[in-house]
């Protein structure tokens, strides 16, 4: 453990070794371009537009708000980018042009700039926004109601609302197998699971995402989908269901390991993922909402300075 | 470390992003089809998600467009939406309100009260379903079938 070789620091001149915040941003804009190229394919020309004036609205934001407030120029950090470009895709295809650049104001001002700037923020900007917009215009996140004219090639229904309002049976003809390839619709770039996975995988591997939230927010729905199916499963779907429909996989790979909103040290980064699971699960199975990753990171955001609380004791002994 | 460098390039990159998004939202909106694909009924007792084309095509059930659209004055006319005459119409729509509107001899006409949007509904959805014995039934507990609050 005390490695020793480790603790030898020669003496200056160092060298940076060019690894620093914008790397991990970019790397993490490059994670998520499978998932948003296989929306692209899903939904067309409209989702390319809504992703781009995304990410480019939220760099305008940026440059504007810090020119405004006189803070240094931080658009080159690549943090506007990708708050904007996970916003976008978290909205439907068709997303109208005024909620996008809406959307990417609120997550830049009131999501970031609001407390201070980049790490910060209390929540997820992009989870935030998408909060404080779908309760603002709902129905313009209603999936099934916005990509009506848009025909599929696989049954075009939201499996998350069906499961809710219609129970089990009505997700019984998806294949789980098609739904995580991205035979469903729903957000952007939230349809397709196996390319979320890929971006994910390759973030754990390169080290800009700790596995431990991860792998908890979906051990953690994944134990509480679970119980819940073993307890009533014409009631409940199972949790393989839940682990490929909806912002799940999204929700466990890019928004809630997000920096300054997650924890650091190893127990807290498993309880948050694992807090978030279950309470995505309480939500979708108990709650008033079809899908409850949203609101789930938004809450385990809201508890994370508390389970940072859980650290190492500090070594000596104060006077 | 923020140099100039990626400033540059991230100014680049999002003015390049804006004009494609610029011009896929002015050249490239999503249509909407001559045949509805999907229709979303929004009542007071919910929506209701109804796939147009699973029952009017071949990739479903393969209905004739006069089995749900009735035919006008015995004959097969393009078929229309049936807010058009089933109230609630749309708001200053200049739309007949009886058949006796247009129709001058109230021999000719059956029926001359035009149905209640959601009562034609009901009927006609639950009527079909009931007929092939399949999908959601009629039944004060069955609303939850079709209608998603």
């Amino acid at each position: 453990m005390n490695n020793a070789k480790k603790l030898l620091v020669s003496h200056a001149p160092f060298w940076h070794i060019g690894s620093a915040v914008p790397e991990r941003h970019y790397n993490t804009i490059i994670a998520a371009l499978p998932a948003v190229l296989m929306g692209i394919s899903v939904f067309g020309v409209p989702a390319l537009a809504v992703i781009c004036l995304s990410v480019s609205s939220a760099v305008g934001w940026e440059l504007l708000i810090t020119r405004l407030s006189k803070r240094p120029n931080t658009v080159g950090d690549g943090n506007a980018a990708l708050i904007g470009l996970l916003f976008g895709m978290l909205l439907p295809a068709t997303a109208t042009w005024w909620l996008v650049i809406t959307g990417t104001f609120v997550a830049i001002l009131i999501g970031k700039q609001i407390f201070g700037g980049i790490g910060g923020n209390p929540f997820n900007p992009a989870v935030l926004a998408y909060a404080i917009v779908r309760i603002s215009w709902k129905n313009y996140f209603d999936i099934d109601a916005q990509l009506l004219n848009i025909d599929f090639a696989f049954p075009a229904f939201n499996p998350l609302v069906a499961l809710k309002a219609f129970g089990p049976d009505a997700i019984s003809q998806l294949n789980l197998g098609d739904l995580l390839i991205g035979h469903q619709i729903g957000g952007i770039g939230a349809v397709s699971g196996l390319a979320i996975i890929v971006g994910g995988v390759y973030l754990i591997a390169r080290g800009f995402v700790r596995w431990e939230i991860p792998l908890a927010f979906i051990a953690g729905l994944f134990i509480t989908a679970g119980i819940f199916h073993i307890v009533d499963p014409s009631r409940y779907a199972g949790p393989i269901f839940h682990l490929v429909a909806g912002y799940t996989l999204l929700g466990a790979f890019f928004l809630a390991p997000e920096d300054s909103s997650s924890p650091v040290n190893a127990i807290p980064m498993l309880l948050y993922g694992a807090m978030g699971g279950l309470m995505t699960m309480l939500i979708r199975n108990i709650g008033a909402y079809p899908d409850g990753v949203i609101y789930a990171i938004l809450v385990i955001n809201l508890i994370n300075p508390l389970l940072d609380k859980i650290r190492p004791k500090a070594l000596g002994k104060a006077a | 470390m923020i140099s100039k460098k990626h400033r540059l390039i991230v100014y680049a990159v999002s003015v390049q992003l804006l004009v494609v998004a610029i011009v896929c939202y002015a050249a490239f909106p999503v249509p909407t089809p001559e045949e509805p694909i999907r229709l979303m009924y929004q009542t007071n007792a919910g929506k209701v998600l109804f796939d147009h084309q699973m029952h009017a095509t071949v990739k479903g059930y393969a209905l004739a467009c006069t089995d749900c659209h009735h035919l006008h004055g015995g004959e097969e006319i393009e078929p229309v939406s049936c807010g058009v005459c089933h109230p609630p119409r749309p708001q200053g729509a200049q739309i007949p309100e009886s058949c006796l509107d247009c129709h001058a001899d109230a021999a000719e006409i059956e029926k001359p009260d035009i149905m209640k949007r959601s009562d034609a509904f009901h009927k006609q959805c639950i009527g079909c379903h009931e007929e092939f014995g399949k999908g959601p039934q009629s039944g004060s507990n069955n609303c939850s079938k079709c209608h998603v609050l």
